[in-house]
């Protein structure tokens, strides 16, 4: 099986690319992560992540328009490709194949 | 600003392809932070910046710069392979030169604080200090730094040259300070009478005061923090009361300066000022021949750097002639006067006499340990010379390797440079740590609070680069040359010598210098505490620790006469009551104790001589039983007796008595004397010369001068085994007869040894640097040792299936050695022999240099290099030949 690496935090980014969908570029990635996955986010950390995502291919982006908010520079849209869905598909396939297998008693002991 | 700048950082390291949309996006995030405050969002983006600087990010740097970066990246990387690969000899190489670096940047900041005295005063680069030489008929009678209180005050008036002017006085009568409010009181010697300019021409920070009116009135007093503290016990104190009590000097103070405590780099260390018209409103005798007759006065001046020094100097002498040119006549002298810079005076006032000449440092000290740095240093890069020389056979196949497939000679020398590189940085890394780790025990060492300041010094950083790089290539260079050099067919021959012939020789010559380096240091250190242990030890006719030293009473003076006593009779009970305990054997009050200095200095001649006989004498007195105490040996006349009255005689010393030309003891006995403030005294005994200073130097001309009642200082002879009931008596008789006297002693043995603490500095930095360079060598030796034993291995074997024994095997791996230590101990003699000698000169009383100088280093040699070649020759000759055969290499 093909695997495809992908970390656990750039599989939240990814994650909210395609939530923010045509949306998604740097402040709004930012954003959206710190509300729904209530983390900080640096701006270093999720730039070298996207960047790194963009190399692998499993985000690509293009230029959008400029605004006087950011001083005359443009926003850079974030899309998820194919093959980054399919990173997506592989991650949650085998989250999902992990949590079936757990026996429920080791489940039930722990939360009690 | 800020945003601005780190904008700026950003678009310098940012890749250029992602910076339009990453400063976009910092810039939506700052204007939507700024509703939080600009403060808060400029913060944030500084922040955000920061750590958005990471590889990941950065534009490619490496890749179009001119250098073959390729090509230096590989060698770093088979540098570091190499020198992980072989730890251990990595961690003695880098161990040894972090060790030697470390120390090195200890010394470089011992010199650069002992370089940095007085250099804070505001205007210390056009502050001089007046010399003054005294000479006859060509000879150097006197040189020193107290001139008269006339020549600064004339000086100023009437040679435009001089600026400002400012003269200091010290009087050590021991006052008492007394705080009456707080019931504080305590006897202080280090009080200051300086002209009122004094703050202003010196830059002393004052934390409450003015400076130019700190020192004004008669009545003001300027203290540092600390005395405030111990009187007050807090600083903010302007304008409170204080007492000295101390005879005719005592008088009602008003603080008008407190100062911050004087910095460790200063040459004038005092703890309290007081104006120089207050001792002269009260001490009538300095103004005596118009100011022109004492020479007590340290005196600084003024000129600007465009002046001709000499000139200024010629004017001095003309000033000098025109006031006290008769006088001079008379006594066949001439004053010649110098300047020294306010900065070099700490490093270069050896040999000046003046009662301000304390704190100084000696310039040799400073070239001397500079040396040892240096030296270390230089023994830590032969370890590394050394080993890589050693290990260049197993490294001929991998350089044969290289050529084969293309490298040429000066890549491969760019290779081993980078291997002795990354050591040496490595190395400096350590050192730096090391460096700020051991500062605290340096400061132990020389007594004075240091902190790493070298950064700052940008001669010390161009300098520290500078050696690094010196050593990097030093280290490596005769690697690179030898191994680049080994032709590709040869590298691939086995049957090459296997001890490595290339730089034996080069290997055992370093070997033997580093050890004559590290045997010279121990024998160095042990004749430095030869040295001070026979100054310790000797016996100086008194027993210096069955003496106490009592402070004399000073307050007592004021109530006499309301009381209708006279002092006399307070010392005559006082000392009934000492004597009274079975403890106390003899007590006796003196103008001043040995290792405490002599209270006077002048000129005295016999009477009836002119002036130009003149020779110059030192003077305390001292009353009847003080003769007993110190065991003055009587060569002709009689100890002074109670009966005599107050200064109707003197004792004077074999010294004066030769100087003074009196061929006998006997002629001199009886004969009258003139001192140079007129009295005339007749010469009742004459002594050995008694101990009374540092044994450092010579014995000086003496004058011990009958007073019963100038007790400055009891001196308290005791016989007892129980010394705090011994203690406490003497308190109890002290407060029942001077119950308004602080209470404060100290043991003579104490005072008299404390002259020796530059020595003993001197020794204990020594001793330590000596040790460290052995460790150095040492841990050298013990790389190379393992080294060879290793390369023979098979051989040990062989012998060992053969028949050797333990001992045999040893001594075949070790005597190599030992060879090398025999003649590196050898060569060193010499050296030992003419420093030690030339150090010993700096001594009046020596200890001699006999055949435990050498025998004592050797034998600690032996034993080190012993341990050090023995733990591994043994380990290799007790291994199991057959484990030792079946290794292939």
């Amino acid at each position: 099986m093909k695997t495809y690496p992908l970390g656990e935090f750039e599989e939240i980014v990814l994650l909210t690319v395609g939530v923010l969908y045509n949306e998604a570029y740097g402040v709004a990635i930012k954003d959206a992560i710190e509300e729904k996955a209530n983390r900080k986010v640096s701006v270093g950390a999720l730039q070298s992540a996207l960047k790194r995502m963009e190399k692998k291919g499993y985000l690509e982006s293009k230029s959008g328009e400029a605004n006087t908010q950011r001083g005359g520079k443009p926003k850079r849209y974030y899309f998820i490709t194919a093959y980054g869905k399919q990173a997506l598909q592989q991650s949650r396939d085998i989250r999902t194949k992990l949590w079936d297998s757990i026996p429920k008693l080791a489940l039930d002991f722990k939360l009690s | 600003m800020i945003k601005k700048l780190i904008t700026r950082f950003l678009q310098w390291f940012c890749n250029p392809d992602f910076y339009d949309e990453i400063q976009g996006d910092l810039e939506e995030i700052y204007q939507r932070n700024l509703s939080r405050g600009n403060h808060y969002a400029q913060r944030k983006y500084f922040f955000q910046i920061i750590i958005l600087f990471r590889p990941s990010l950065m534009r490619p740097f490496f890749q179009k710069s001119i250098i073959n970066t390729g090509m230096f990246r590989s060698y770093l990387k088979i540098s570091s392979r190499i020198l992980w690969r072989q730890k251990f000899y990595t961690t003695i190489n880098v161990l040894g030169l972090a060790v030697g670096m470390g120390v090195c940047l200890l010394i470089c900041q011992y010199i650069y604080f002992e370089k940095s005295f007085d250099r804070f005063h505001e205007k210390a680069d056009s502050i001089y200090r007046i010399t003054q030489t005294a000479i006859r008929n060509g000879e150097v009678l006197a040189k020193g730094v107290d001139v008269t209180y006339g020549l600064g005050a004339e000086g100023k008036k009437s040679i435009p040259e001089v600026k400002e002017m400012v003269r200091i006085v010290k009087e050590d009568i021991g006052y008492i300070l007394i705080n009456e409010e707080k019931h504080v009181q305590h006897q202080e010697n280090n009080i200051w009478f300086a002209d009122a300019n004094f703050l202003e021409m010196f830059s002393f920070p004052l934390k409450y005061g003015d400076p130019s009116s700190a020192l004004k009135e008669m009545y003001n007093i300027v203290l540092t923090e600390t005395m405030a503290i111990k009187y007050f016990s807090h600083t903010d104190i302007f304008g409170e009361q204080i007492r000295i009590s101390a005879g005719v000097y005592s008088g009602e103070f008003v603080v008008t300066g407190i100062l911050e405590n004087i910095p460790e780099n200063s040459h004038l260390q005092f703890d309290f000022l007081l104006p120089l018209n207050y001792i002269l409103e009260k001490d009538r005798s300095y103004k005596v021949g118009g100011g022109w007759f004492y020479d007590s006065f340290a005196t600084y001046i003024r000129m600007d750097d465009d002046v001709d020094k000499s000139l200024v100097a010629k004017k001095f002498d003309d000033v000098i002639l025109t006031n006290m040119g008769e006088n001079l006549k008379n006594s066949n002298m001439t004053l010649k006067t110098g300047f020294q810079p306010l900065t070099a005076i700490h490093l270069h006032s050896k040999g000046l006499s003046g009662q301000v000449s304390e704190n100084n440092g000696d310039e040799n000290d400073i070239h001397f340990f500079a040396l040892i740095g240096i030296f270390i240093l230089i023994i830590a890069w032969i370890n590394y010379i050394n080993l890589s020389t050693a290990r260049a056979m197993q490294r001929r196949k991998e350089v044969g390797v290289r050529k084969s497939i293309g490298a040429v000679k000066s890549q491969l020398m760019y290779q081993f440079l980078t291997e002795s590189a990354l050591i040496n940085l490595l190395a400096a890394s350590i050192a730096i740590m090391l460096t700020i780790i051991l500062m605290p025990l340096l400061n132990n060492l020389v007594d004075h609070q240091l902190n790493f300041t070298l950064w700052q010094s940008p001669v010390f950083l161009v300098g520290f680069l500078f050696s690094l790089a010196f050593g990097t290539f030093l280290s490596g260079l005769y690697p690179a040359f030898i191994l680049s050099g080994i032709s590709p067919v040869n590298a691939f021959k086995t049957k090459i010598n296997y001890h490595g012939k290339t730089g034996i020789n080069l290997r055992k010559g370093l070997i033997i210098f580093q050890f004559m380096i590290a045997v010279t240091l121990v024998a160095g250190t042990y004749l430095v505490y030869q040295q001070i242990q026979f100054m310790k030890q000797k016996d100086l006719g008194y027993e210096l620790n069955k003496i106490l030293v009592l402070n004399g009473p000073r307050v007592v003076l004021e109530s006499l006469k309301s009381e209708g006593t006279t002092l006399l009779a307070k010392y005559q009970t006082f000392k009934n009551h000492l004597l009274s305990h079975h403890s106390v054997a003899e007590v006796s009050a003196s103008g001043d104790v040995p290792g405490k200095g002599y209270m006077f200095e002048g000129g005295i001649r016999k009477l009836g001589d002119g002036k130009e006989m003149e020779k110059i004498t030192n003077a305390t007195f001292i009353d009847a039983s003080f003769s007993q105490i110190y065991n003055f040996e009587f060569l002709a006349g009689k100890p002074f007796s109670d009966e005599m009255s107050n200064r109707s005689g003197i004792i004077i010393n074999e010294k004066l008595r030769q100087e003074l030309g009196f061929n006998s003891p006997e002629e001199a006995l009886f004969q009258k004397l003139l001192l140079v403030t007129e009295d005339t005294l007749e010469i009742k005994a004459v002594v050995k010369n008694v101990y009374w200073n540092s044994l450092k130097n010579p014995h000086q001309p003496g004058i011990y001068w009958l007073d019963h009642d100038y007790g400055a200082y009891f001196s308290i002879q005791f016989n007892t085994t129980n010394l705090p009931e011994t203690i406490s008596h003497i308190e109890k008789s002290y407060k029942k007869v001077f119950p308004n006297d602080p209470f404060e002693f100290t043991f003579l043995d104490e005072d008299f040894n404390r002259q020796y603490k530059s020595d003993l500095q001197f020794g204990k930095l020594f001793s330590v640097f000596s040790v460290l360079a052995i460790l150095i060598a040492c841990l050298g030796l013990f790389a190379l040792v393992s080294f060879s034993a290793s390369l023979r291995i098979k051989e040990i074997g062989i012998r060992k299936v053969l028949g050797a024994s333990m001992s045999n095997l040893m001594f075949l791996l070790s005597k190599e050695y030992f060879l090398l230590l025999a003649v590196a101990i050898f060569l060193a003699f010499p050296i030992v022999i003419f420093w030690g000698n030339s150090w010993l000169e700096n001594f009046a009383f020596k200890t001699e240099i006999g055949i435990d100088l050498f025998l004592i280093p050797t034998l600690v040699f032996i034993v080190i290099s012993l341990i050090t070649v023995s733990y591994k020759t043994f380990s290799t000759a007790k291994a199991n030949p057959v484990k030792a055969l079946k290794v292939e290499n």
